[in-house]
């Protein structure tokens, strides 16, 4: 077989977790190219969020990615802070800490178990998504809601804590540094995990600066590109945890990353638990309308660096919204990646970049 | 040969009916055999039913999930529960598949579509049922060439899987019947490999004789303890030959949506996947007769089993039906564990390290058999 094929690996396909193409050039077993078309669930969030007062827009951007919402509304919010030059009070920004590391978790197991699933370990997914459900049940205990919270706000959350919080919280860490150890002994142990993912997908340091991989595929290549290191932001400054790299830059690199950051998650949540003031304003007042000016702020989202540019005219409504998504700035590597690989190393490949297909149409 | 349970019944019928003898000799053995071959096909389906049940139950356990629960018959609710087990489940989902249109897509090459998947995959695993032993001595033909027969008939599958990818125009399709095709016949080799150390020491192929010279190893050990080597790569080389994780690669799910068969429908489907199970219950019945000594056990005096045998015949299809189940849970539990290797991969694996080791076991066999043939019961 040296003809060459055109396979269309979507909109529904399960390589592509969500709905977008991936238009291969196959020769036998080998991809020649790989072009990737999106668009299929564009929502015109960014326009949303231009024609409407910027409190009625938070609960849509927890819509802009399912499985990350906590991180989405808080990089909206802090860049509202920051326009509007607000000040939040030390407890309700631990709190804030506790719950993006929790997301951080939940999404990261997510992520684990459409790897694991791709790869060929299909008990694993159901496995990664009975602890995700744990850190669920908690986030659902504070904000009332599953997946979609809407509890952080502009000046504060929407809340406080629920009583039992702090311990349930503290032996959900516990629980989950064992279960992530169990995970790494289902995964790594296997030899043949080792072969589907060592050297596979290999993006060097110099490539992954140059084509723009920001979160855990670029710390995968050895770059320490964490937002909550270079740029702290609310209380990160303040706690003591390492930013995992990887050496090789293959799929199992970015594998060990997430882990990796998993575990220090736990221990970020464990510290913020231990350093939470007792009192604090939870929600303070905020200005009903944005000052002029223009402000972007960026966050570590679970897939890398999340941005919001707002420009605020003196309005309630914001005059113009630009959301930077790292999903959309992986993805576009993944063609990259692909050349040259066999057909049955796609589905590891593009998995173990982690997408989100409601943050990249927007 | 037969099975010796339809004998005194068929006999009463002739009697009853009075019919001279050259006819009645004819007529008793066609009516004899008939019943025979209805007798393990019947096994060989509810069989293949119940390992379908097996899997769809003991897998989800191993995920912290029920698996299939709610359709089955009213046990009634006792000890605090409702007691159910999804029995009817397999039954059901086969009858719905039946009821489904029969889609030949358009450009599909419609006679080897046809023609090529009925004679070369559904047909060939069905035609075995004469030679497949039911416990002791229990089997309706005992060729001379014995299991051969079987890996003979087995080794058309990987045709009708390249017939049937390659007529439905579809590019998956077209890839994972490569794939099937590449891997089956390069797996062969190791297995066939692997069994040949077997019939050195046994001196046969007949997978009855086999299983009876396992009882007279020391303390009726068999051969899966005497040559361990090989027991592991017949078992990796049947995981491949079946399609089964971790090498399931022909429908490779994440890249290849269903691989040979994305364009087979309705019934159609359902045939394919029943034959992939009841290829993996032949293979298991191989397995055990081969390597796990028949229906008789180790530690156990085989002159005690053979008198348990005649008295009930049953018996010794009880503990072959064990332990061909027990074989088949070892593939589920393997297919819980483990991700699936990618196709250069499984090819390294077949050709750099199976049949190395499967020559090695040969060796090794060979020398100890001469230094001591008793311990393989010669």
């Amino acid at each position: 077989m040296s003809e060459q094929m055109i396979i269309h690996m979507g909109p529904q396909h399960p390589v592509n977790h969500g709905l977008w193409t991936l238009k291969v050039r196959t020769e036998g077993e080998k991809v020649i190219d790989a072009e990737i078309l999106i668009g299929y669930i564009f929502r015109m969030i960014e326009k949303m969020a231009e024609s409407r007062p910027f409190n009625t827009f938070q609960p849509l951007a927890d819509r802009l990615c399912y499985v990350s919402a906590m991180s989405w509304e808080a990089s909206y919010v802090l860049a509202l802070e920051k326009l509007m030059g607000i000040e939040v009070s030390k407890r309700a920004q631990y709190l804030r800490v506790i719950m993006l590391e929790l997301q951080r978790i939940a999404s990261h197991l997510t992520w684990l178990s459409a790897f694991t699933a791709d790869v060929g370990i299909v008990t694993m997914q159901a496995l990664t998504f009975r602890e995700r459900e744990y850190i669920l049940d908690l986030l659902e205990h504070v904000a009332g809601s599953r997946m979609m919270y809407n509890y952080f706000r502009v000046g504060g959350l929407k809340h406080d804590i629920p009583k039992g919080f702090e311990e349930d919280a503290r032996n959900l860490t516990h629980f989950l540094d064992k279960r992530i150890g169990e995970y790494e002994d289902m995964t790594e142990d296997s030899k043949v995990f080792r072969l589907r993912t060592k050297n596979v997908g290999i993006l060097d340091k110099e490539t992954a600066l140059n084509m723009g991989a920001t979160g855990p595929v670029l710390r995968a290549s050895g770059v320490r590109g964490d937002i909550r290191k270079i740029e702290p932001y609310l209380v990160y400054d303040e706690l003591d945890f390492e930013v995992p790299i990887g050496t090789n830059g293959d799929c199992y690199s970015r594998f060990r990353v997430r882990m990796d950051e998993m575990l220090q998650s736990t221990k970020i949540i464990r510290q913020a638990l231990d350093n939470l003031p007792g009192e604090g304003e939870i929600s303070q007042k905020a200005p009903r309308k944005l000052p002029k000016g223009e402000v972007y702020f960026r966050t570590a989202d679970p897939r890398g660096e999340a941005g919001f540019y707002i420009i605020g005219n003196d309005d309630k409504i914001p005059y113009r919204v630009k959301i930077k998504s790292p999903a959309y700035s992986n993805l576009a590597l993944s063609s990259h990646l692909l050349r040259g690989v066999k057909v049955a190393d796609i589905a590891p490949i593009v998995a173990s970049i982690d997408l989100c297909m409601g943050e990249i149409d927007r | 040969m037969g099975y010796g349970l339809y004998d005194g019944l068929v006999d009463m019928l002739l009697d009853f009916l009075g019919l001279s003898d050259s006819i009645q000799s004819s007529l008793r053995s066609t009516l004899i055999d008939s019943l025979e071959m209805t007798t393990i096909l019947l096994f060989l389906i509810v069989n293949t039913i119940m390992l379908i049940w097996l899997e769809r139950k003991a897998w989800p356990r191993m995920m912290n999930m029920r698996g299939i629960t709610f359709v089955d018959f009213n046990y009634g609710h006792f000890f605090g529960r409702t007691w159910k087990f999804g029995f009817l489940q397999n039954i059901a989902e086969f009858l719905k598949f039946f009821s489904k249109e029969d889609i030949v897509p358009e450009k599909a090459d419609k006679f080897p579509f046809n023609i090529g998947f009925f004679a070369f995959v559904v047909a060939p695993p069905f035609m075995l049922g004469a030679l497949l032993p039911l416990g002791g001595d229990a089997v309706i033909a005992d060729p001379a060439i014995g299991f051969l027969l079987i890996f003979a008939i087995f080794s058309l599958y990987p045709i009708g899987v390249l017939v049937t990818g390659w007529s439905s125009n579809n590019k998956y399709s077209l890839l994972g019947a490569f794939r099937s095709a590449a891997q089956m016949i390069s797996y062969e080799i190791p297995l066939l490999l692997s069994i040949g150390a077997v019939v050195i020491v046994t001196n046969s192929f007949s997978l009855i004789s086999i299983a009876e010279q396992q009882t007279l190893t020391p303390f009726g050990l068999p051969f899966a303890v005497l040559m361990p080597i090989g027991f592991i790569v017949f078992l990796t080389a049947l995981a491949a030959e079946t399609e089964r994780v971790p090498f399931d690669i022909p429908e490779a799910e994440a890249e290849l949506v269903m691989g040979w068969r994305t364009e087979l429908t309705g019934f159609r489907y359902m045939m394919s996947m029943a034959t992939e199970y009841f290829i993996l219950l032949i293979g298991a019945f191989v397995g055990v007769s081969l390597f796990w000594g028949g229906s008789y056990l180790p530690f156990v005096p085989a002159e005690f089993m053979n008198e348990l045998f005649e008295f009930w015949p049953l018996i010794a299809t009880f503990i072959f039906t064990a332990k061909l189940w027990v074989f088949v849970f070892l593939f589920i539990w393997i297919r819980s564990a483990l991700p699936r290797v990618r196709i250069d991969q499984l090819l390294d694996i077949g050709w750099k390290r199976l049949i190395p080791l499967a020559i090695i076991n040969i060796v090794f066999v060979i020398v100890v058999y001469l230094l001591n043939p008793s311990i393989y019961g010669v």
